[in-house]
């Protein structure tokens, strides 16, 4: 037989063989189908980095690192971290790959991913690596070095954060973003303040001594545009508020108030509701201000405008009906449908980055607000606070990780953060002051 | 007085006189009778009642009276029986108590023989339940897989077929419960923080005689690193996995396990 006819057959063969199964035996085995997830948070350690030799001594840099750490992830409501008091081993033995961790004492106590590293420090600077270590499959899964100023050791560990949040969850993690909101001041001051996505970091922005309402990010993160009333002129003014020059800027004027600000995602404008015209309407404006289109026309109240995610449809509150709902339509301005048959008074809608939910603020029959959350159709209606006096004004963090809203359930107005079923609310701002409207920074930064 | 008269004080007296010792004589005989009397009762209880022993003994002592019987087998005995004597209890080896042995080990150990003895007693429990049930269930007819009565040689199903690779063990409820409790468990271990992807992933793998997952293998991926990653954990962590009843132990560890993910699949 020549060579090609003992080719021919060879090939023939792994033919059928292939077609047979052996391959690729398509079909065979036992399968079983996973339709639901745990409600498990995920289970990790994380060791504080150890000081690898340094000009200076700062043996508690690792431990802050470790902390900042883990207090990011645990914020999420996602995470949930071993207890240092069952760690076995030697906690300040210095790891670096996979053959210095012991993956078998690590599964015993039910941790499914390990963070360890280490750093050195000179008088100014820290050099820190850091590794991520999969217990169950028993390899390294991220490695990351860094290198910062001494007081920078806080936005390292938020980086780390997010690129452990991003390798576990194939999301990008938050933990670099900050909060906008309006901080009262005195009974008629209320200034423009800002603090960390966990409430670190406060900052007061403005101090001009006037009314500061609606701030609202830019999309690339650089400026915060707010209204606020001019007291010498007696009027509301657009302004912009840019971060790298620590300065705002009035952008617009109009005859009326101006209330509510949302980006459009498909024309990058600024939507509004001005009362120029006699009415409170929708329109869209220019980043210089000017009006480019009115989106609403009717004898009605039209505030609070949101768009959604690929900007084609956009939700707001309306009066039209009698009361104060919640009615959805298209970004030309054309078919709406209302969303809300229930409560009197819902405001404050957001549509949800993620483009499946809208968040809003609901009056109960006890006269408080709560924060409830629906389908992009109106149906699923959720309440996700429950009998904590008022809670308005829902803000989502990028991604729809997180929920951010205004509480008076202490007391004063706090700002709050909540997992988007209403689980793990933590509170992010005190103080003796009233802090309101919030407005979740993207994440660039 | 008249000689009468004292002839009759005379015989009187006389009279008198002899009275006088009949009756002393009366007297002493009945002293001495009631005298024997007394003797004879004394001698008659003493003899009845039971004797007082007031010496000081070590123990108790118990008395056995002559009675008539009426069985003229039982004997009547008298000897004493064996004063019960407490025993007193060994010191204890403290060497060898079993607590004390165990917390002598390490944390580490003692939890991971209790983990064991805890994995072995739910294996046993969940083999012992799935036979209890298959012992049952062999007492009646096998559910058809379509439901349907047999139609004859040839005759097609209503429903589309599924993987064929159980054999005869598919639509067994005692198998079908196996792989319920299998599914539960890796359910559990199925940690995954976004709840509404559309994402897909199956993990493919097989069990050893002891339960053990071996050579778990993505064999399809869902085009997320992280959703993968979560699949194999899920898998891994589930390892030692219960045993299956014996009848179906020989089929289930020559058959590929295939998981599939799908969180919003219905």
């Amino acid at each position: 037989m020549s060579w090609l006819n003992k080719l021919s057959v060879l090939f023939l063969f792994l033919t059928l063989g292939a077609s047979s199964g052996w391959a690729n035996p398509t079909g065979a085995g036992i399968y079983i189908d996973i339709t639901r997830v745990s409600e498990r948070p995920f289970p990790m350690a994380i060791l504080p980095p150890v000081q690898d030799g340094g000009a200076i001594a700062q043996a508690r840099m690792g431990e802050k690192f470790a902390e900042i750490v883990k207090k990011d992830l645990e914020l999420m409501g996602y995470f949930r971290f071993v207890d240092r008091k069952a760690f076995l081993g030697d906690p300040t033995k210095r790891i670096r790959n996979t053959t210095d961790v012991d993956f078998p004492s690590w599964a015993l106590l039910d941790a499914y991913a390990l963070a360890a590293g280490w750093y050195q420090t000179t008088e100014t600077e820290i050099t820190l690596e850091v590794r991520l270590f999969d217990i169950l499959a028993g390899k390294q899964i991220l490695a990351k070095r860094y290198r910062a100023r001494h007081d920078q050791l806080s936005w390292i560990a938020h980086r780390f954060s997010n690129a452990v949040f991003e390798i576990l969850t194939g999301e990008p993690g938050i933990f670099e973003t900050q909060i906008a909101f309006v901080c009262r001041r005195g009974r008629l001051v209320k200034e423009l303040c800002i603090i960390d996505f966990n409430g670190s970091n406060f900052r007061q922005l403005t101090d001009d001594r006037s009314i500061v309402l609606s701030p609202t990010w830019s999309e690339d993160g650089k400026s915060i545009y707010y209204t606020a009333l001019n007291n010498k002129k007696k009027e509301w003014q657009l302004y912009r508020y840019d971060l790298a020059s620590a300065s705002s800027r009035p952008i617009t004027r109009f005859r009326g108030a101006t209330i509510g600000l949302a980006f459009d995602p498909v024309s990058h404008l600024l939507a509004t509701t001005l009362t120029k015209d006699g009415n409170s309407e929708i329109y869209l404006l220019n980043l210089d201000g000017t009006a480019r289109k009115r989106l609403t026309r009717n004898r009605d109240i039209d505030v609070s405008p949101s768009f959604s995610p690929d900007g084609e449809e956009m939700v707001f509150v309306t009066d039209r009906i009698g009361s104060t709902q919640i009615f959805k339509m298209s970004r030309s301005g054309v078919n709406p449908a209302r969303l809300t048959f229930k409560g009197l008074n819902n405001t404050s809608p957001v549509w949800s980055p993620r483009g499946d939910q809208i968040a809003f603020a609901g009056m109960d029959t006890d006269g408080h607000f709560d924060i409830f959350s629906m389908n992009s159709d109106g149906s699923g209606m959720t309440r996700l606070t429950y009998d904590t006096r008022n809670n308005e004004e829902p803000t989502w963090s990028p991604g729809g990780l997180l929920v951010g809203f205004a509480s008076n359930r202490r007391g004063r107005y706090q700002l709050f953060s909540m997992r988007p079923d209403g689980s793990k609310q933590t509170q992010l701002t005190a103080g003796g002051f009233d802090h309101l409207m919030p407005a979740w920074g993207p994440r660039s930064r | 007085m008249s000689v009468a008269r004292l002839d009759s004080i005379s015989s009187l007296a006389a009279v008198s006189f002899e009275e006088k010792s009949n009756f002393r004589k009366m007297i002493i005989a009945s002293v001495v009778g009631h005298a024997l009397l007394f003797a004879f009762i004394f001698i008659l209880n003493t003899r009845m009642a039971p004797r007082r022993n007031l010496a000081i003994t070590p123990g108790p002592i118990n008395v056995m009276w002559a009675r008539t019987v009426s069985s003229p087998n039982a004997t009547p005995s008298y000897k004493l029986p064996a004063p019960k004597v407490r025993a007193i209890p060994k010191a204890k080896d403290r060497t060898a108590d079993p607590k004390l042995v165990l917390r002598k080990r390490s944390r580490a150990t003692r939890k991971k023989e209790r983990e064991d003895l805890e994995t072995l007693a739910r294996r046993r429990e969940m083999a012992a339940a799935l036979s209890d049930l298959q012992q049952d269930l062999e007492k009646k007819p096998t559910p058809r897989p379509n439901n349907f009565p047999s139609q004859g040689k040839g005759a097609r199903s209503l429903y589309p077929a599924g993987p064929q690779g159980g054999g005869n063990v598919q639509g067994n409820p005692a198998f079908t419960g196996y792989l319920a409790s299998v599914r539960q468990i890796i359910t559990d271990n199925f940690v995954w923080i976004q709840k509404k992807d559309q994402l897909r992933a199956e993990v493919t793998f097989q069990i050893d005689g002891e339960g053990n997952i071996l050579r778990p293998d993505l064999t399809q991926s869902s085009g997320n690193n992280a959703y993968d990653g979560a699949a194999l954990r899920a898998v891994r962590k589930s390892s030692p996995l219960p045993l299956p009843p014996a009848t179906f132990l020989d089929h289930i560890v020559s058959e590929p396990l295939v998981v599939r993910f799908d969180p919003n699949s219905k």
